[in-house]
């Protein structure tokens, strides 16, 4: 039976009702959210629902710019979840923020409605507007804060950054236009390789990766990433940890691997050298940081850094298991970051006067609120990657394949690169147990509510992940495996 | 007379690298989303002329929906120009300068 094109994007139309709505409810509130929170949150449920119940089976739409296949469903999901867990976290953050509006929960589904895109597009027509859009939404949300002038400067740098780095973008996708004659990627792939013209192919290649470098804050374009994390609002730094960096990588999974495919040795060592880089600067730049939301922003950099060096063992031969790990690495990494930023989000609507993220306003913490330590112990443990969490087997998995991938010494630096961000982690677990706060800092009330959710969910995740690793493994495999599909 | 390819790509080429030029180093917010919008149009300048080419209507087409996107991004960004103005009072980037490390 021939299902009409709209099926294929049904998820999308759900988010982009929903934001619509919340739109429209919003201005008919007074104080209370509650309507608007849990239309944001059914929309994302049944998106997330519907791409489960319609992925069965791929389905190309739209002249082929658009499938709906399971790595597109993967990467459906795993948005819905991150913004899922990013929404639960912030009614009480914004409240205490005094700045609780209905349109960051609309900017937030329209970005994930840009995120999805960007997994489905077979197109680079349908691939940047999907950039775009998410884009855009990242730049007002990281500005939510109008009246504080780092919220202002945060969204300042994002956006100049980012457009710039869209631009280059846009002219390598202009380029390979021009050797090719269309913007689809399967036919592009196909004639890409004939043109025989490897340097403006590698020029080519280059440019898209820097463009999209910037977005998933690969060195040497992450200038904007502690910066923007800590001048943007700390719920909405959770949610760009997570969400641009997985539809960053999602669109280099396919871009790279059908699109360029025929410059892979090219993109290959590209990958290898900016993986180096980039697991350097995160791993030394986090080392430094008193600030925990700067430290966490370098800490997201380093684990690029290791999904770097995953794509370098992809592009040597083109080995699906290097994909599979890239995938797992980043639902792994999707828990544990927003788990960790939910705690800092718990301990910021406790003092929003006095906590400032710093390593001392932790000092204590263990006593204080034992839930909240014991909580920001497993993520941290996680994202160490110490065993029986997702942390540890994403790493597993990522370095196995890097060494299938013929690339020993680059695992081992990545091992490396781990042991010392075990430094970075550890020092704030020893603030928050074995330190005594030179300020007393009171903590008003546990985690509860919606936060409460956000943090168990989190949590959740990086248990089941870390202990029943063979789920999320079959579906990262059904994922890559079908990428074409 | 048909316009060789070239000529369209030395006119974008050159376009793109002073847009880039001027994104690096203007120091005004208006001067630095200006330089911006010529990126873009080195870009459109591109699609167009492969278009021609290529004797296909995609490159044209693409063009249409980067020029929607441009002007988003525009209204975007004085949006964010004016929020920071309105604290700020300045529109020189190197004072915004709050957050370091």
């Amino acid at each position: 039976m021939e299902w009409p094109d709209i099926t294929s994007i049904l998820p999308e139309v759900i988010l982009a009702v929903a934001a619509l709505l919340v739109l429209l409810v919003e201005p008919f509130l007074k104080k209370d959210k509650t309507a608007v929170i849990a239309l944001a949150l059914i929309g994302l449920l049944a998106s997330a629902v519907v791409a489960v119940a319609l992925g069965g089976n791929s389905r190309a739409a739209f002249s082929g710019t658009i499938v709906l296949n399971s790595y597109a469903l993967f990467f459906k999901v795993l948005f819905a979840l991150a913004a899922f867990i990013s929404i639960l976290m912030s009614p009480r953050y914004l409240e205490a923020s005094k700045r609780h509006l209905g349109e960051y929960y609309a900017l937030i589904l329209l970005a994930v409605i840009g995120m999805d895109v960007m997994a489905a597009a077979r197109d680079f027509i349908a691939f940047y507007v999907g950039l775009e859009l998410m884009a855009m939404c990242s730049y007002i949300l990281a500005g939510f804060f109008r009246y504080r002038i780092r919220s202002n400067e945060a969204a300042l740098k994002y956006f100049v950054t980012g457009v710039f780095a869209s631009a280059f973008t846009l002219f390598g996708i202009s380029l390979v236009f021009g050797f090719t004659g269309t913007t689809n990627y399967e036919i592009i792939s196909s004639n890409l390789g004939s043109t025989g013209n490897a340097t403006g192919v590698a020029f080519a290649t280059a440019l898209v990766v820097a463009g999209l470098g910037f977005k998933v804050s690969m060195a040497p374009f992450h200038m904007w990433t502690p910066d923007v994390y800590q001048g943007a609002p700390t719920t909405v730094a959770a949610f760009f940890s997570v969400g641009p960096k997985a539809a960053g990588f999602s669109a280099i999974l396919i871009i790279f691997t059908t699109v360029f495919e025929s410059s892979s040795e090219f993109w290959s060592v590209l990958f290898m050298v900016l993986s180096v880089l980039t697991m350097f600067v995160g791993s030394v730049m986090a080392i430094v940081q008193s600030n925990m939301k700067r430290m966490l922003a370098y800490s997201s950099i380093t684990h690029v850094g290791y999904l770097l060096a995953g794509l370098a063992a992809l592009g040597r031969g083109l080995d699906t298991k290097a994909g599979e790990s890239i995938i797992l690495y980043l639902a792994a990494y999707t828990v544990m970051n927003l788990g960790a930023f939910g705690i800092l989000t718990y301990l910021k609507t406790q003092q929003p006067e006095g906590f400032d993220y710093s390593l001392k306003s932790f000092a204590g913490l263990g006593r204080r609120s034992p839930w909240a330590a014991i909580l920001l112990t497993l993520f941290l443990f996680s994202l160490t990657g110490i065993p029986g969490t997702a942390g540890f087997i994403g790493k597993f998995y990522l370095f196995t394949s890097v060494v299938r991938g013929d690339l020993v010494w680059l695992a081992v630096l990545g091992v490396l690169f781990s042991a010392i961000s075990a430094y970075y982690y550890l020092r704030l677990m020893i603030y928050m147990f074995f330190r005594e706060p030179e300020t007393e800092l009171t903590v008003k009330e546990p985690i509860e509510g919606t936060l409460a959710a956000a943090v168990a969910l989190s949590a959740a995740g990086v248990l089941f992940l870390g202990l029943f690793p063979q789920w999320i493994w079959d579906h990262a495999l059904k994922a890559f495996s079908n990428l074409f599909g | 007379m048909q316009i060789p390819i070239e000529w369209y790509l030395i006119l974008s080429s050159a376009l793109f690298i002073i847009g880039a030029a001027g994104v690096l180093l203007r120091r005004n917010l208006f001067i630095i989303l200006l330089s911006v919008e010529l990126m873009m149009n080195a870009v459109n300048i591109n699609l167009v002329g492969f278009s021609r080419f290529h004797e296909t209507l995609i490159g044209q087409n693409f063009v249409l929906f980067t020029m929607a996107v441009a002007a988003a991004e525009a209204a975007v960004g004085l949006a964010i120009v004016t929020a920071l103005y309105r604290n700020k009072r300045t529109l020189m980037i190197d004072l915004f300068n709050t957050m370091k490390g």
